[in-house]
């Protein structure tokens, strides 16, 4: 209870301290500027043919001074390269790929003979069963000191590279990683790549799912911004320092959870090396992307995200506790293993025990009853809360009814969602201590209103 | 009825006063905490509703009042080209009407500050005059004025801010106080500010900021600086021995936007400077200028230097490109043990003059895969320039 009273008062804070600097400053300055860092855009690509032509006419769009856009055909087995070939009118080019970081091998790379794309560069590999093979081979081929991460199908805010680029230049520490909000896109009204009207998500899953980026996002972590302890930027967009992620040795092939294991090992790197950093998010709505909308694949991607979880922490566990790590070791790791790790273990023998002694007679149905409705208004306040904070942000939803309806699936969301993330929790967990396989499955989706806004087929970790 | 409800709530509560004390300490505070937080969501709903009312009614009223403005600035102002066009009290009438609009409500008072400092921002030629001349004849700027005495850094900011955008060169002495302001956010809008009005102190900071620039206050102190039309710029490498080292770093972006030639020598000598990044972006700025006269001194301390610095001499001598470096650069070239060296050495080559290049690539004997990669990427038109700075 403490803990998310915590969160509660750092991430206003920290949304308030980002309100004030916004107030009065304009980014012309940083738009006209010759000293704004170049970013390289990287977005792996896996049989996207249905999205792959707007996604990239979309990340073209980015409204920001010095960026290039590399994607990488990870072995596709559809018409997504030739898409491009044809589209942007792409030659084969004698680039020098210095393969920093190992990846599978590339075959060609692809460059504009349009001076109108002379931003764009393709590269096409072989498929290394994983975004993480992906994103490195980008990363190696990334020019630019700085690079964002993000998927083909995410639609980006026009001034996405703008934005996160702002805590780079603005902060003294070294800031080696930013994040921005992502939102779901599953009801949203799309067209050409581009978002046109943003809506609440009509389907059981992805309305949670929402809730529960809102709460994510605006909450835990501007939070932990707030005390520089965030441990996860999540892949569908993050803004990176591409010579601390080298040093760092790039994305992990072997992990289920790429995106925060590569955070934790920059971290790692710099308190190992004693030098001073920042993680940073802010707190705008700056990507969204579809979510899962049915059981099967949504179970798969709960699953693979814990595993993913558990194999970081377990990977990392010298951090745990370690006074080495300063907050990052004594508050942010000992949080992510207590909380987001063990807490679904935790709740489920809680739940057991507690079950157990009602039947027992060891506690009575008004106590017993009490607790149930501590826990549950507790939990409900806290997702209230966080569409607040949404509300102070942005006002996202045009529709007052549209706010309302969010705030009454935060009312059912502990009694028809939340046994639901607790159960793959738990499987995610099982999987990881047998060791059962699991693969980066094929992500089904339902598409946008537009038939021609098809999305990814990348398993994404957004939380 | 009412006395019924009385009575029921009397009872309810006098039941739970009874019943709580008696409870747990844990079931105690469960009970408490849930109360709590079922008045913390009923408030939070409350706020949430009352907020979207607010902001749509407000959204409302500022489309009409936006509306009613324009429609006056574009009847009776934005019509004329200058002051001179206009009829004979047109101005007075339309600073009468708009100053109807001012005094309506806060909101018709912020959309006509926001609106005429647009159009002043959009504009060019003497219609800008006739804006600004109608902001001051309803003393809007009194508004901005007055933002400059709030407790709040950001509204002394947001103030600042207006002033630059509206150009009130009256203003010069009401900023003066914030220069010394000890939020630096603050304190950078104030100098940006004196700047635009191109006061007499315009670059004193560069003398007495001793906190740290970030690079955003950089890029918003060169923007305004280079903006600035009529400014007398100053010698920046009058700058370069500061002991803040960002004002130094500040110093170096302007002279080389200026093209400030008779630096070079301050710059030579800022390469013995024991602060890497600032060798660093001194010899950037010597490659930039051509300085022909630092290629041996650049030589010179090149094996003293870590690999980020070495690229940076290697792309500065690839800029400069004399010819007298071509060898140094072959032999990098040809022993890099790093590959962003053996990038940047080929960078450098294959910047240099058509002759001089093909020279020297003929004399590459016996590479290696890799190098001949490099120097056929180089070699590409699309991508020669990729991964260069």
């Amino acid at each position: 209870m403490f803990t998310y009273l915590m969160l509660i008062i750092f991430s206003i804070i920290e949304i308030l301290k980002y309100r004030r600097k916004n107030s009065f400053i304009s980014y012309d300055s940083l738009l006209a500027s010759q000293y704004t860092p170049g970013i390289s855009v990287i977005a792996p690509a896996y049989n996207e043919g249905e999205v792959i032509r707007n996604g990239v006419h979309t990340l073209l769009s980015l409204n920001y001074p010095k960026f290039e856009v590399i994607v990488i055909n990870d072995g596709s087995t559809d018409d997504s390269l030739q898409q491009l070939i044809d589209e942007y009118e792409l030659v084969e080019v004698d680039f020098a790929y210095h393969e920093e970081i190992v990846t599978q091998p590339v075959k060609k790379i692809y460059k504009s003979t349009n001076p109108v794309y002379a931003k764009l560069m393709v590269i096409d590999k072989e498929n290394g069963k994983s975004k993480a093979d992906a994103s490195n081979a980008g990363i190696n081929a990334a020019s630019y000191p700085l690079f964002l991460c993000t998927d083909i199908d995410c639609i980006l805010h026009k001034d996405t590279l703008l934005k996160m680029v702002k805590p780079f230049v603005e902060e003294k520490t070294h800031v080696i990683a930013t994040g921005a909000v992502i939102r779901i896109s599953n009801s949203c009204e799309v067209e050409n790549g581009f978002l046109k009207k943003v809506k609440v998500p009509k389907q059981f899953l992805p309305l949670f799912q929402e809730l529960e980026y809102i709460r994510a996002f605006l909450m835990g972590r501007m939070a932990w911004s707030r005390i520089n302890g965030l441990m996860l930027v999540s892949g569908g967009l993050g803004l990176f320092d591409k010579e601390i992620v080298l040093k760092a040795g790039g994305y992990s092939h072997a992990s289920f959870g790429e995106d925060l294991e590569l955070v934790t090992r920059m971290r790692v790197y710099m308190e190992d090396n004693k030098k001073k950093y920042k993680v940073k998010y802010i707190p705008e709505s700056m990507c969204w992307t579809e979510v899962p909308s049915t059981l099967s694949v949504y179970a798969q991607q709960r699953t693979r995200w814990t595993k993913g979880l558990a194999q970081t922490l377990w990977f990392h566990k010298k951090v745990f506790l370690n006074p080495k790590y300063k907050i990052f070791g004594l508050v942010s790791f000992p949080y992510w293993v207590f909380f987001e790790w063990l807490a679904p273990i935790l709740e489920f023998g809680g739940i057991i025990y507690y079950i157990y002694i009602i039947i027992t007679g060891q506690i009575t149905w008004p106590y017993a009853i009490a607790l149930l409705v501590f826990i549950y208004s507790f939990s409900v306040m806290i997702t209230i809360i966080s569409v607040l904070w949404d509300e102070i942000t942005g006002m996202k939803y045009q529709k007052k009814s549209e706010v309302l309806k969010l705030c009454a699936a935060a009312i059912v969301e502990p009694l028809v969602y939340h046994p639901l993330v607790l159960f793959f929790s738990i499987r995610g967990n099982w999987f990881f201590l047998t060791g059962r396989k699991l693969h980066w499955g094929i992500m089904t989706r339902s598409g946008f209103k537009n038939g021609n806004n098809k999305l990814s087929n990348y398993e994404q970790r957004k939380l | 009825m009412q006395n019924n409800f009385d009575l029921s709530g009397k009872l309810c509560l006098s039941i739970l006063k009874i019943n709580l004390f008696n409870y747990p300490l844990l079931i105690q505070i469960a009970v408490i905490v849930s109360i709590l937080a079922v008045i913390a969501i009923f408030l939070t709903l409350t706020y949430i509703i009352y907020n979207r009312t607010k902001r749509q009614s407000d959204q409302r009223k500022t489309y009409e009042a936006e509306n009613q403005i324009l429609e006056e600035l574009n009847d009776h102002l934005l019509m004329y080209d200058s002051i001179e066009e206009m009829p004979e009290n047109e101005l007075q009438e339309t600073v009468k009407i708009l100053n109807e609009f001012k005094n309506r409500s806060i909101i018709f008072q912020n959309v006509l500050v926001r609106l005429l400092i647009y159009f002043k921002h959009n504009l060019t030629g003497n219609i800008t005059r006739l804006i600004t001349a109608t902001y001051f004849n309803l003393k809007l700027n009194e508004i901005t004025l007055s933002k400059l005495k709030s407790v709040f850094w950001f509204t002394k900011a947001q103030g600042l801010k207006e002033l630059q955008d509206i150009n009130d060169y009256n203003s010069a002495d009401t900023i003066q106080p914030l220069l010394v302001n000890k939020n630096l956010d603050v304190r950078v809008e104030a100098y940006a500010a004196l700047l635009k009005l191109q006061t007499n102190s315009s670059f004193n900071f560069l003398k007495n900021e001793e906190e740290e620039l970030s690079n955003w206050h950089q890029i918003l102190l060169f923007d305004a600086i280079t903006k600035s039309e009529h400014a007398v710029v100053p010698n920046f490498a009058d700058f370069l021995s500061s002991e803040n080292k960002t004002i130094v770093i500040l110093s170096i972006k302007l002279l080389l936007h200026y093209k400030q030639f008779e630096a070079i020598p301050d710059l030579i000598k800022l390469l013995s400077n024991k602060n890497e990044q600032l060798r660093s972006e001194a010899i950037c700025a010597l490659g930039v200028l051509d300085a022909e006269d630092a290629e041996q001194k650049l030589i010179s301390i090149y094996p003293t230097e870590r690999n980020p610095n070495k690229t940076q001499i290697l792309l500065a001598l690839g800029e400069i490109a004399s010819g007298s470096a071509l060898h140094f650069l072959k032999d990098k070239f040809l022993k890099a043990d790093h590959y962003t060296i053996l990038k940047s050495a080929a960078a450098a080559i294959m910047s240099h003059p058509t002759a001089l290049k093909e020279k020297i690539l003929a004399s590459l004997k016996d590479l290696d895969e890799e190098q001949k990669a490099i120097i056929k990427h180089f070699e590409d038109p699309l991508i020669r320039l990729h991964g260069v700075r």
